[in-house]
């Protein structure tokens, strides 16, 4: 393992009883990347961070984070890791101050380290005016930055957010995800995972995981990149109808709507997608749909889903 | 917060104070721990009132002398008995108990006066209408004292003040100070309930009741809680371990314990006057015991149970045995066999012997190192459980 590896995954595994939650991952997280798990619900994203951060036991394989071997040694993690839970896991009968006060005090700050790196949190999370408020009163969007506040007080080196702005509104997503990058430059590694496509592409790397399985590990570029000159993006009215007519075509792969817009993956080795855009458009015309446009498209991490052949969506990737 | 304290112990600390702050902030939780006792006192020392008061008595007193005379007296003004016939003859006495005219005769036999001076025990018969139990437990337990002060300490009540056998009767009586004072009278009669109040009697039981309620209940939904709300998740997370966990959980429902006794005792004192016998750092020591007991309990049930719901069904599963086998309800001594046996299982058993040792008899602790041990043993035995049971993971 080298100096600048944070997690080293070798076959990593997790069953619960005959469902086979995680399978046979095999991962390598460098020091200071933003490192992205993408995949639909279900896919094992959070059983995998469980996993990581050593709370449930694997069921085969080893890794190690931070140079500790897990489970042996997930005590030992426990101080270097901040953790974000999935579903919202602070008090809600405390304060935001007394929440960030707790975890100051179980992560073994001393009196003046509290006092200081509570004081820097409300500043630095803009919460100074909420310190006293409960997190029941508090929007999405500011128990999320609480929560991101809470498990960075002890400035651990290595921070895993599972699935952080599920639920939040979209300018609060972006501003979340400024934190997380500056985070990151100040050092710390972070594990974040999303099925919102826009957070995904951010990522210096990327997990895909389609039912506990890595389908493709990478940075979004280059998972994309495979697909480059075979997506075609079609706009047509009824939107059912052109599906229909395009999944017809023996040129296409697969066709996926993207809200009100349709991606066809050509098949590989076949025609480009400038080739064959003018042969999808003649063939929406003569079903009918004269006012549909189609032109050829960068590949998004939803169609790198798709090309992976396993036909899932990432919920929630189109909305 | 002192720097200079470990880590673990600052850890517990913390624990246990974030878990002080959420009580103190949940009305219904701070009601529940002044409330109970309060409703639970009030109901059993009002509502549930098992004295028996005036039972209609005929008496048969062939003995008829100057002690037998007294004696009957003495029974009348306990107000337990009211004497409403004195039959000429035991016949008729039995009669009027079948015909159901009265429900208690007294018959005291002809050699009565005689064997009593002569210091050979004499006997008096209480029969009872045993149709309702209350009457007949309440009848035994106001002439189980009589009988043996009779059998024992006969002398006691034909010597006036500073005769020697007063102070051998102050040498043998249980409670000296009502004897010193008036040696004259059937002291033993009423021992250390004199009007045999209910209130008396049962406000030491209910200590470990409403302690056993408060503590394995409130233990049992704090670790459940906090799986049910996925704060769990994110204390694991944290480097607090899984024994200061546990500790840090148990520790502020130590002091809750103790303001509670605080409010039964004094309520008890205000309300009934329910007198404080025994040293009250004995009864501390006790008690000590019996919470540490009850909450390593609710620290089982916390890590076998799912959610609130069957934490708290699993603590009532447990709370009725104690309160049904406890000698809480009903006297031990006439439970069958296999029911006094589950009730030594239980701390509540032994908690109430101690503190009516302590309260009514003014026992000391020395007194009662059989139910010490037992609780310490049930504390033990708890602890290793629950230490094996607890997981600091997921599913």
């Amino acid at each position: 393992m080298s100096d600048d590896s944070v997690i080293e995954a070798r076959g990593l595994s997790k069953s619960f009883g005959p469902l086979v939650a995680v399978d046979g991952v095999d991962l390598s997280v460098r020091r200071g990347e933003v490192f992205g798990f993408l995949g639909p619900n279900g896919a094992g994203k959070s059983t995998l961070i469980r996993l990581l951060v050593g709370l449930l036991k694997p069921s085969g394989g080893t890794v190690q984070v931070l140079g500790l071997d897990l489970p042996a040694q997930a005590e030992a993690l426990r101080s270097e890791v901040g953790y974000m839970t999935q579903r919202f896991s602070l008090y809600e009968d405390l304060t935001v101050e007394e929440n960030l006060e707790f975890a100051a005090e179980v992560f073994g700050l001393d009196a003046g380290q509290r006092r200081e790196r509570i004081a820097d949190a409300l500043e630095r999370f803009g919460m100074k005016e909420l310190r006293d408020s409960r997190p029941a009163t508090l929007s999405g969007g500011w128990r999320q930055r609480l929560a991101l506040a809470v498990v960075t007080v002890h400035r651990p080196e290595l921070l895993v957010l599972d699935e952080p702005t599920a639920g939040v509104d979209p300018e609060r997503r972006r501003e979340f995800w400024a934190e997380i990058f500056e985070l990151a430059a100040e050092g710390a590694t972070v594990l974040v995972s999303t099925h919102y496509m826009d957070e995904a592409v951010r990522c210096h790397r990327l997990c895909m995981l389609i039912r506990g399985r890595p389908v493709a590990i990478g940075a979004p570029v280059e998972l994309t990149g495979a697909l480059e000159g075979r997506v075609v993006e079609v706009e047509a009215e009824p939107i059912e109808g052109a599906i229909a007519a395009l999944a017809r075509l023996p040129e296409s792969a697969s066709v996926t709507q993207l809200g009100n817009r349709v991606h066809v993956l050509l098949a590989p080795g076949g025609s480009t997608a400038e080739e064959a855009t003018p042969k999808l458009l003649e063939h929406l015309r003569e079903a009918g749909l004269d006012r549909a446009r189609a032109h050829p498209a960068d590949p998004n991490l939803e169609d790198a889903f798709v090309a992976l052949g396993l036909g899932e969506r990432l919920t929630g990737a189109a909305a | 917060m002192s720097l200079s304290l470990p880590a673990p112990v600052r850890r517990m600390l913390s624990v246990a104070r974030k878990e002080l702050r959420q009580l103190m902030r949940d009305p219904l939780t701070s009601g529940f721990i002044v409330g109970v006792p309060i409703v639970q006192l009030a109901l059993f020392g009002y509502a549930i009132n098992q004295d028996i008061r005036h039972a209609e008595t005929a008496v048969f007193d062939a003995s008829n002398s100057a002690i037998s005379r007294h004696l009957v007296g003495q029974l009348e003004a306990t107000q337990t008995f009211d004497v409403v016939a004195r039959p000429p003859t035991e016949q008729q006495a039995r009669q009027l108990l079948e015909d159901g005219k009265v429900s208690v005769i007294v018959l005291v036999p002809a050699d009565f006066a005689r064997h009593y001076y002569r210091g050979r025990g004499a006997e008096i018969s209480f029969l009872v209408d045993a149709t309702d139990p209350t009457l007949a437990r309440a009848v035994q337990a106001s002439t189980a004292g009589f009988e043996a002060h009779l059998n024992r300490h006969g002398a006691t009540y034909v010597v006036g003040p500073g005769d020697t056998a007063a102070r051998s009767a102050v040498r043998y009586s249980v409670q000296p100070d009502l004897v010193r004072e008036r040696p004259w009278r059937f002291s033993v009669l009423t021992y250390f309930n004199p009007e045999l109040r209910t209130p008396v009697f049962v406000v030491p039981a209910l200590l470990g009741v409403i302690l056993t309620t408060t503590m394995i209940l409130m233990t049992a939904l704090s670790i459940v809680r906090e799986r049910e709300r996925g704060t769990f998740e994110f204390l694991i997370a944290t480097p607090v371990q899984r024994f200061e966990l546990m500790v840090g959980k148990i520790a502020p429902y130590v002091a809750i314990g103790f303001v509670q006794i605080v409010i039964v005792l004094l309520t008890g004192l205000l309300l009934f006057r329910v007198p404080v016998r025994g040293s009250l750092i004995d009864l501390a020591i006790a008690s000590f015991l019996f919470i540490a007991a009850n909450l390593t309990l609710g620290l089982v049930i916390s890590s076998i149970t799912a959610n609130q719901l069957q934490a708290t069904q699993l603590s009532f599963f447990f709370f009725l045995p104690s309160v049904l086998l406890s000698g809480f309800m009903f006297p031990f001594d006439a439970m069958p066999r296999p029911a006094q046996w589950l009730g030594e299982l239980l701390p509540l058993t032994h908690y109430v012997r101690m503190s009516r040792g302590i309260l009514l008899r003014g026992s000391e602790i020395g007194d009662h190192l059989p139910e010490a041990a037992a609780l310490l043993l049930f504390f033990a035995v708890t602890l290793a459980l629950a230490t094996r049971l607890f997981r600091k993971e997921l599913g």
